[in-house]
């Protein structure tokens, strides 16, 4: 009689089944009682898998929409398959996915729709990020009178995304949403969006090409004079949206840290 | 930080997200809520603005289904510290997690998977439950999940697993009345056994819940599918554990095929009539 898998062992082949679908040292050690083996350990592999696909279901409506049920669950199963879960939260899965889709041979010809899972992706952070309390413009006047000749750094609330793609790729996640509408020219011009959470749902919005850049620069952790792409002449321009939506969270004179997923 | 004990003749429902809106805006009459607390441990977002307003009406159960606490690996100190954030946040009634493993060598299934039931795993379980137990100042509670799979090499019965871990480790359990039922048939076991090697005083909790029928196997098998009505058999059951430990605070959870909240308040007040029918209430 060989001795039972210890605890570590027994997980260990467990893991090996739900991923690979085979688990030949697990199964002697599975009561069978009319049922094979194998078959009560392909209920958690399905399981698992259905777990993960319906958590990027859930994350990436539009590109399911875009690919079509069958492929969408046919690329997460993969997906899942080959970068798993890190974490016993899932809403953190699926946080390379974009990057998954744009390394797919099968998707050559379909450009856009990394771009895509990214914006999807940003919009899953953005809805989790944290509110920061903003400063009083008194607190900004301050640090402005501090800083003299110094550096100014803008910190934007937590929540703040911001995405650059060669392509109109808000256009496009909109038009999932409302395909009885025309559709986007996916050959169209770059689009620069700003995400951003109001109350409990994320809302983006396309920008100009200097405020992205502007955006870009400022989450970098790069201080305004710097961020700035045409010199102070453009501020307005650039900072307008960030005043409009309430996304400044204050001026001060030491750098924000960069921009990071809080999911 | 504890908020305030639920009533033991609370009966309560399990929130998920596409009712949220709906008991936002309608207020029903429900004993408690219990959230699944890996959903609220985000910084920000809608999670945190639901629990801030429902912990003001409502008891709060957190239940944990990330943690994986019968892993061989460690336990993720990240997760763990997220949890008790969200336990000192907000205070809940109770708070539960799964006798079970889900993760090994850093990867996460996300499923309650099954432990053998063995003196090694035991050993784990009892260090683990106490390990989280310390961090989060508390006593949690743990609940026995459904399983597909028994280990031959198991040394004890489920239901002297769950009352050794809470006699060592001092957790309380939570009594998953449809996975009783449930592993009763998968693994042929005598429901009323289970129950009868339960230490009553132990159980802080118990969940009502649907099951399937999964055929073409060769044999007997159910599905802790949280998709539909209670059981006549588990609420048969259900009625029996209430004689034997007496009302416990009783949660209805539906998660797949999710119907209108109606219906799961119908169900919320099927229980409530089985508590009534059969706790024995003080003289």
């Amino acid at each position: 009689m060989p001795m039972p898998p210890s605890l570590r062992e027994l997980q260990r082949d467990f893991a090996d089944a739900l991923i690979e679908g085979e688990a030949p040292g697990l199964v002697p050690w599975i009561a069978a009682r009319g049922i094979d083996p194998h078959a009560r350990l392909r209920i958690y592999r399905h399981a698992g898998y259905a777990i993960h696909v319906d958590a990027l279901e859930a994350v990436f409506p539009a590109v399911r929409a875009l690919v079509g049920e069958d492929s969408f669950d046919g690329l997460a199963t993969r997906y899942t398959a080959r970068h798993g879960s890190t974490s016993g939260n899932l809403q953190h899965f699926g946080c390379e996915f974009a990057d998954f889709l744009a390394a797919q041979p099968e998707l050559e010809g379909y450009a856009w729709l990394p771009h895509v899972a990214h914006l999807e992706w940003l919009r899953q952070e953005s809805l989790l990020a944290a509110q920061a309390t903003a400063s009083p413009a008194s607190v900004w006047l301050e640090a402005l009178q501090q800083a003299g000749a110094g550096a100014l750094y803008a910190h934007l609330q937590p929540h703040v995304r911001y995405l650059q793609a060669p392509l109109p790729v808000l256009d496009v996640w909109q038009w999932t949403r409302h395909p009885q509408q025309a559709a986007p020219d996916l050959q169209g011009p770059a689009q620069h969006v700003l995400l951003w959470r109001h109350d409990t749902r994320v809302e983006m919005q396309a920008v100009s090409a200097s405020s992205g850049a502007f955006l870009a620069a400022v989450l970098a952790g790069r201080d305004l004079a710097d961020a700035l792409p045409g010199g102070a002449g453009v501020l307005e321009t650039c900072i307008a949206p960030l005043i409009e939506h309430g996304l400044l969270a204050r001026i001060v004179t030491t750098p924000a840290p960069p921009a990071r997923s809080e999911t | 930080m504890q908020g305030s004990p639920i009533p033991a003749m609370a009966v309560g429902v399990g929130l998920r997200a596409p009712h949220h809106d709906w008991v936002m805006d309608e207020r029903p009459s429900v004993g408690f809520f219990e959230v699944h607390s890996e959903n609220f441990f985000a910084p920000g977002g809608p999670g945190r603005e639901l629990l801030d307003n429902l912990r003001e009406d409502y008891p709060i159960s957190l239940h944990g289904v990330g943690l994986s606490l019968g892993s061989a690996d460690a336990l993720d100190a990240a997760h763990l510290a997220q949890l008790a954030c969200l336990v000192a946040r907000v205070q809940p009634a109770l708070v539960s997690e799964h006798v079970c493993w889900g993760a090994y060598a850093g990867r996460h299934y996300n499923d309650l998977l099954p432990l053998p039931y063995t003196e090694e795993a035991l050993d784990l379980m009892v260090q683990r439950v106490q390990q989280v137990q310390e961090t989060l100042g508390r006593t949690i509670l743990v609940e026995n999940v459904s399983s597909y799979i028994q280990f031959t090499h198991s040394t004890l019965h489920e239901w002297e697993f769950l009352a050794e871990l809470a006699r060592r480790s001092g957790c309380g359990l939570l009594l998953d009345v449809n996975n009783v039922h449930v592993n009763s048939v998968n693994h042929g076991f005598d429901a009323h056994a289970f129950l009868a090697g339960i230490p009553g005083s132990a159980v802080g909790e118990m969940h009502l819940a649907g099951f399937t029928r999964k055929h073409g196997l060769g044999g007997d098998l159910l599905i802790d599918s949280h998709n539909r009505r209670v059981d006549e058999a588990v609420w048969t059951l259900y009625a029996e554990a209430v004689r034997r430990f007496g009302a416990r605070p009783t949660l209805v959870e539906w998660d797949q095929d999710l119907p209108d909240f109606e219906v799961l308040l119908d169900e919320a007040r099927m229980a409530t009539e089985h508590m009534h029918a059969n706790a024995t209430l003080p003289a």
